[in-house]
């Protein structure tokens, strides 16, 4: 059985961007930007795949996929874990539907990510803190019911 | 700027429950300011009242335009003072948090922040155990509306806060700054507690709030790119 990653809703934020995928790490204050089909593989990421998955919307998503692929992707899933942008999910974690094909967005291009910390002190206050994980709000007193 | 005088703008959201105590931080700054201007944003609470209850140097006004940056802006427009402070209706100042600023200003063409504590109602205490071993739980660079001193002459300079902006107003105005080379200086130590609490404007729109940084983000994205493919 796969491991079945999602973006960490909690501790970051993401949005797409003229089809360029942002995120910020609330803890950390650094931001990313993903080239490439990062951004592709970023968006599956927000509801939850697997590498099997990732390759599948890939293939699906663009044109002249190399063989290499599976192992770019697998590398990049490794990036995103390393960062801390990604949470794994409980084993048995069921995959959303696939999203419907939007047309092919191009050649493939190797997924990359650009992490930058130039605005980490700016973001330490003003945009929301990360959410408490659904257990730690059951667990903690002073949270309302 | 050692006899510059200061006014500090409070905007006001409906704050009646820690609106008090924190123009009681103002009034008892080492170094008080010449006026305060409580600039009430569609308030249907006590805030007025409660304002008023204070009177000189205390005053009261509506805001020209709703939202936080339109209420600070409103205060820039009627501040009589060399110096412009901001405070939230939520926050607290440290006793010589004027005092610091105002000697560390020493240039008109800069602005001065300083050193933001976070701290926690109770409601939100489960908040507080969560952060506890981040820096959110440290004293933290006062990129935020209370920690802010800005001389009037660089409102005049370089414009106001944007009023599109709900949540990034002040990041993208220090940005702005920041590109039209005002030097920011930020003081280390904790002069300002920021209250943590149930209806922090960031926590009850926090995806909006989220999605505008983000936002932020990608048009500094897109600037930096666009400045390199000049080069």
């Amino acid at each position: 059985m796969t491991v079945v990653y999602r973006a960490d809703d909690n501790n970051i934020a993401s949005k797409i961007i003229d089809q360029e995928a942002i995120a910020i790490n609330l803890v950390t204050g650094d931001y990313f930007s993903f080239s490439g089909c990062g951004s592709a593989i970023w968006q599956a990421l927000m509801t939850g795949a697997d590498l099997p998955r990732l390759l599948a919307v890939i293939e699906d998503a663009f044109t002249d996929v190399p063989p290499a692929a599976a192992q770019q992707i697998s590398d990049f899933l490794e990036r995103l874990v390393s960062e801390q942008l990604l949470t794994r999910m409980p084993v048995g974690t069921e995959l959303p539907a696939l999203a419907p094909r939007t047309g092919p967005l191009g050649p493939y291009v190797e997924p990359g990510i650009d992490k930058f910390d130039d605005m980490a002190t700016m973001l330490a206050l003003d945009p929301p803190m990360p959410e408490l994980p659904a257990q730690v709000v059951d667990r903690l007193p002073g949270t309302k019911t | 700027m050692s006899v510059a005088s200061v006014s500090c703008v409070i905007p006001v959201k409906n704050g009646e429950r820690f609106l008090a105590e924190a123009i009681e931080s103002a009034l008892g700054q080492t170094r008080p300011p010449a006026e305060i201007l409580v600039v009430l944003d569609g308030c249907t609470d006590r805030s007025a009242e409660i304002a008023a209850g204070f009177g000189t140097p205390v005053r009261v006004l509506p805001t020209r335009e709703p939202g936080p940056a339109s209420a600070r802006n409103t205060g820039i427009a009627e501040a009589g003072g060399d110096l412009i402070a901001f405070l939230d209706c939520d926050d607290i100042w440290l006793p010589d948090k004027l005092q610091a600023q105002v000697a560390a200003l020493d240039a008109a063409e800069a602005v001065c922040l300083c050193g933001v504590e976070n701290f926690w109602m109770p409601e939100v205490e489960a908040e507080r155990l969560h952060v506890a071993e981040t820096r959110f739980a440290g004293v933290l660079p006062g990129y935020c509306g209370s920690a802010l001193l800005i001389p009037a002459a660089v409102f005049a300079r370089i414009g106001v806060f944007d009023p599109n902006r709900r949540h990034t107003d002040l990041v993208s105005w220090i940005l702005r700054a920041e590109a039209t080379g005002i030097r920011i200086h930020i003081l280390p130590e904790r002069l300002v507690r920021r209250r943590r609490h149930q209806e922090n404007l960031s926590r009850v729109s926090a995806s909006v709030a989220r999605s505008e940084f983000l936002d932020l983000i990608g048009d500094r994205l897109r600037s930096s790119r666009s400045s390199s493919a000049r080069l």
